[in-house]
């Protein structure tokens, strides 16, 4: 168990440097750090809603075996998105980069991501799920309430631990830019991952000095 | 004619011998088929480990419903309920935003406990033979599961309390998603009872218009936990 959660917390800082490489070494580095501690902080707020999720669905299953599965679905993340990090590096070191009155191809860099990140989960849930029903044998319909469930929690709460671990990308024309921003307002007012998903369904208009935002002031 | 007499006997014989060993057959795999109840000796671990009450009232919810529905150990199962229900919502109530130890126990065994006369003497009245205990362990499943759904639910509550910074004119403030995950957590106590009521087997035919009567009961017991929860100032 040990040895999966270091191959989960090696994998996702390989990821995390490569994507922050978009914006400077410093992010790069820092994100050797941000990224395992997303995966600690994320699997510990969630551990014990996993567990009385999965007793819920099924008894088959016991709380070392929750932990067991819901840190191989963590590190099987971890290693697939590290996969797609020389990916993710050449693109962050070679896109057009934002300047003053542009995004260039900013946008283009953090929905590609944004799509690895997604097909990476999926996968690996995928792959969980057809485990559990495997090797654990649960039913079918109980291995993917099971997964489902996770993926739920994981996004409810773990939604919120990246947010407040931001940013992990960046604009390279912010020069300031803090460790963790922690509850600290987006540019459009969001101080919560919550809001920032409501804000993406129902944008409120920019503030006047968004400009000096994107300078980082 | 001996011959013929002898061969029509051995298989009246044959037919016998098979007849017995399918009623034996069939008798052995109704009783694999028996859910055990839980055993005295289990429910007195589960009161000394925790996390057996876990294990036993969200993952054996079919041993669980053979107690309840044959009145197998019932007020070991019954204490069991209500201490789980008491105490593992204690750690949501506990950090913010909530700020209180029993508000959130006294949320869901408090509401059980004001609905729970309306359940008993409705299903008293309507021929449903299951005693005042049966009655009050098959409601306190709804706060037993809610609350442990509460235990799973506290360190993420915490954690978005103390990262959103709780600040009132947010379009999501915490006491919403507060809110919000109290009532998951009450909606899987319904489903959790609703699944050991649906166990029912031979033995509890009874009890066969329960679930006609347990929908009625349930929106009831949602009004009161929301009255309560206003009450309570959760909102």
């Amino acid at each position: 168990m040990i040895r999966r959660l270091l191959e989960a917390l090696f994998a996702s800082a390989l990821y995390g440097f490569s994507i922050g490489a978009v914006h400077s070494l410093q992010l790069a580095s820092w994100n050797l750090f941000k990224f395992p501690l997303l995966i600690i902080l994320t699997g510990g707020i969630c551990g014990v809603a996993y567990y009385v999720f999965a007793l819920f669905i099924t008894d088959r299953l016991t709380f070392r075996d929750v932990v067991q599965h819901a840190l191989t679905i963590y590190r099987d993340i971890s290693i697939l998105l590290a996969s797609l990090s020389p990916v993710s590096l050449f693109l962050a070191k070679t896109i057009v980069q934002p300047h003053d009155k542009d995004l260039n191809e900013y946008p283009f860099f953090l929905g590609l991501n944004v799509f690895f990140i997604a097909a990476c989960g999926t996968v690996a849930l995928i792959r969980r799920a057809s485990d559990l029903l495997n090797n654990c044998n649960v039913e079918r319909r109980q291995s993917v309430l099971i997964i489902l469930s996770w993926l739920a929690i994981s996004l409810f709460a773990g939604g919120q631990c990246a947010w407040y671990l931001r940013p992990y990308f960046g604009v390279s024309t912010i020069k300031d830019i803090p460790f963790i921003e922690g509850s600290r307002p987006d540019y459009r007012g969001a101080r919560s991952f919550y809001e920032a998903v409501y804000h993406l369904m129902d944008p409120p208009p920019l503030p006047d000095d968004y400009r000096n935002y994107l300078q980082g002031h | 004619m001996n011959d013929s007499d002898n061969s029509e006997q051995f298989s009246s014989d044959l037919d016998d011998a098979s007849k017995r060993v399918a009623e034996e057959s069939d008798q052995r795999k109704n009783e694999d088929s028996e859910i055990a109840p839980f055993s005295r000796q289990e429910l007195q671990k589960a009161y000394v480990r925790p996390y057996l009450a876990i294990e036993y009232i969200l993952g054996g919810r079919d041993r669980l419903a053979a107690n309840l529905l044959r009145g197998h150990k019932l007020g070991m199962v019954a204490a069991l309920l209500l201490l789980t229900s008491l105490f593992s919502p204690i750690p949501f109530g506990a950090v913010p935003p909530t700020n209180s130890c029993l508000k959130i126990s006294i949320l869901f065994t408090g509401s059980l406990f004001i609905c729970l006369p309306c359940l008993h003497v409705f299903s008293q009245f309507l021929g449903i033979s299951l005693s005042m205990t049966q009655n009050l362990s098959l409601a306190l499943i709804v706060s037993s599961v809610a609350g442990l759904f509460s235990f799973g639910f506290f360190p993420i509550i915490w954690f978005i309390d103390y990262s959103t910074q709780a600040v009132s004119e947010s379009i999501f403030p915490t006491a919403g998603i507060s809110v919000f995950l109290l009532a998951f957590a009450l909606l899987m106590g319904v489903i959790q009872m609703l699944r050991c009521v649906h166990q029912r087997d031979d033995k509890t035919q009874k009890m066969e218009h329960l679930p006609f009567i347990l929908p009625v009961w349930i929106l009831l017991l949602v009004f009161i936990t929301y009255r309560m929860a206003t009450v309570l100032k959760l909102f």
